[in-house]
């Protein structure tokens, strides 16, 4: 008898918590109302964007005027200057400070940018200048050697400044987005990180960082050596196979990981130990510079894989949803994934 | 490409604190989560005790909608199921309270779980087992609606001795007492 009412109160269980035929209408209704009931503060949203383009497209033409009046005697310069904004999202972009000197950097995978050494007639003052600032578009990954021999992997959506000619006591570079760095060793001249919200200072090591602007949080992975992290003026080191986590310019909280899960992609992996799809997305969307809406019913389920990075988008997500049994749709510019 | 699926786990699911103090946020995407996952649930056990569809549908939006637009004026944490169960057993007993004044209920009569076809499809095996498991459905069809309840919110749903004791209102020796005289009957019925 137990087993009987055992089979019969999971058959119960299985019935209550079948999907109802009303589920996705009802919500469609509550959603509507919902909206409607946002509607004005959503107004008021739509009024300050407004301002803020408004303010936006009148710095912009400042800027297109300023620009014209200073290249106006030297019109390669103008070109230049004009496919800078173009935004031409297929190169890897390296632009001088001075502004006369952009160079596109044609597509080809694994592509390396040498550092030229100085030559010994450059002047102090332009040591302290000068600085260069490289470009990765989406879904593209480079790499940096610098004139000691330190390498910067670059990934994707990322710039990077850095002086043309190092100076004698210190090297310095500037991040938004994320790199891996392999320093070498030369413990008089340290090497500094910047980044929007902390500063790491490295001796000789390997870490990767990880600092969007548009993304809240960031993060710091030390592989090998030790590093110094700080942000407002507090100081934090970090130990081998830690990982640092940043909330803006504030320090939240330190992790013991393994490294080799935020290092693959300078080798062009992306590798997933479960991790929510809320999560892995996020991580397509910075690469390949995307727009992806999750279904939350599944954004919080746990995959694990290994994605190559040298395929596109597309391919990526579709054998997402094939070995997933996702379904992935594309509706204007956003992916739409939900289940199938 | 090198992309292998090897798990498809959900051991850290958000749990229901978690996604209710992301809809005292304002986030509608908790809320989205929420609601995909007691919907059904929540309609299933009403129409289960044959209230009318429409009307628990209806209840269900109401009982939604407050939850979005006022969700810290609500009492849900830490129980946040029991409170839904709650709201929705409250709300279904206003409705028919009002209802029953200007019309009657004129079927009162409970079929509780499951039809005879899903019985007949779940024990093929023996006929044995089929006619036990209709003695046992006859059986709880005898019981009040108060004690049809409980069965459901304690085994079927399987709320704590705390959580059913918020939904029923009462204190939880009074939920042990009337699981208990509720198995005593059901005994005497088979």
């Amino acid at each position: 008898m137990e087993q009987i009412i055992k089979k019969y109160i999971q058959s119960l269980k299985k019935g209550q918590s079948q999907k109802h035929a009303s589920e996705d209408e009802v919500w469609k209704l509550l959603e509507e109302k919902i909206d409607s009931s946002g509607s004005l503060s959503a107004r008021k949203r739509i009024l300050r964007y407004s301002i803020i383009t408004s303010v936006a497209a009148s710095l912009l033409i400042c800027i297109f005027i300023i620009g014209y009046m200073r290249f106006d005697n030297n019109t390669e310069s103008r070109e230049l200057a004009v496919i800078e904004l173009s935004n031409e999202s297929e190169y890897i972009k390296v632009i001088s400070s001075t502004g006369e000197n952009i160079e596109l950097i044609s597509d080809k995978t694994n592509y390396t940018h040498n550092v030229k050494e100085a030559t010994s007639d450059v002047s102090v003052y332009s040591e302290n200048t000068s600085t260069e600032t490289l470009i990765t578009p989406s879904g593209r990954i480079c790499k940096i050697v610098l004139p000691d021999g330190s390498t910067i992997h670059v990934n994707a959506n990322t710039s990077v400044t850095y002086p043309k000619v190092f100076a004698k006591h210190e090297r310095r570079i500037k991040v938004d987005g994320e790199v891996y760095c392999e320093v070498d060793r030369a413990e008089d001249i340290p090497f500094y990180v910047e980044t929007k919200g902390f500063t790491v200072k490295v001796l000789g090591t390997k870490f990767n960082v990880s600092a969007y602007k548009n993304s809240l949080k960031s993060n710091v992975v030390l592989v090998s050596g030790e590093v110094q992290l700080s942000s407002k003026g507090e100081a934090l080191n970090l130990k081998p196979r830690q990982m640092a986590i940043f909330d803006k310019d504030t320090f939240v909280s330190l992790r013991n990981v393994e490294t080799s899960l935020y290092t693959s992609w300078v080798d062009g992996y992306l590798i997933l130990k479960s991790k929510p799809l809320r999560v892995i997305f996020q991580k397509i969307e910075q690469f390949y510079g995307v727009a992806i809406s999750c279904d939350p019913v599944i954004e919080e389920e746990l995959y694990t894989g290994k994605l190559d990075l040298t395929n596109n988008v597309d391919d990526i997500l579709n054998l997402i949803q094939f070995s997933a049994s996702l379904k992935c749709e594309k509706e204007n510019d956003t992916y739409k994934i939900s289940k199938r | 490409m090198s992309f292998y699926i090897i798990s498809r786990s959900q051991e850290s699911p958000m749990t229901d604190i978690e996604i209710w103090e992301r809809i005292e946020n304002g986030d509608k995407k908790a809320f989205e989560l929420l609601y995909r996952r007691y919907y059904s649930p929540l309609l299933n056990y009403a129409i289960s005790f044959n209230y009318d569809e429409e009307l628990v549908k209806d209840s269900l939006q109401d009982l939604f909608i407050k939850i979005f637009t006022n969700p810290k004026k609500m009492n849900a944490l830490p129980y946040v199921k029991a409170y839904l169960y709650r709201c929705l057993i409250n709300s279904l007993k206003d409705k028919k309270k009002t209802a029953k004044k200007t019309e009657d209920f004129e079927d009162e009569l409970i079929r509780y779980g499951i039809s005879d076809q899903n019985l007949k499809a779940l024990f093929k095996e023996g006929d044995e087992d089929l006619k036990k498991i209709r003695r046992l459905h006859s059986a709880i069809d005898k019981l009040s609606d108060n004690q049809k309840n409980a069965l459901s919110i304690r085994f079927v749903q399987e709320f704590t001795w705390k959580e059913m004791s918020l939904i029923l209102d009462i204190s939880e020796q009074s939920c042990m007492n009337l699981i208990g005289r509720t198995i005593i009957k059901l005994r005497k019925l088979l």
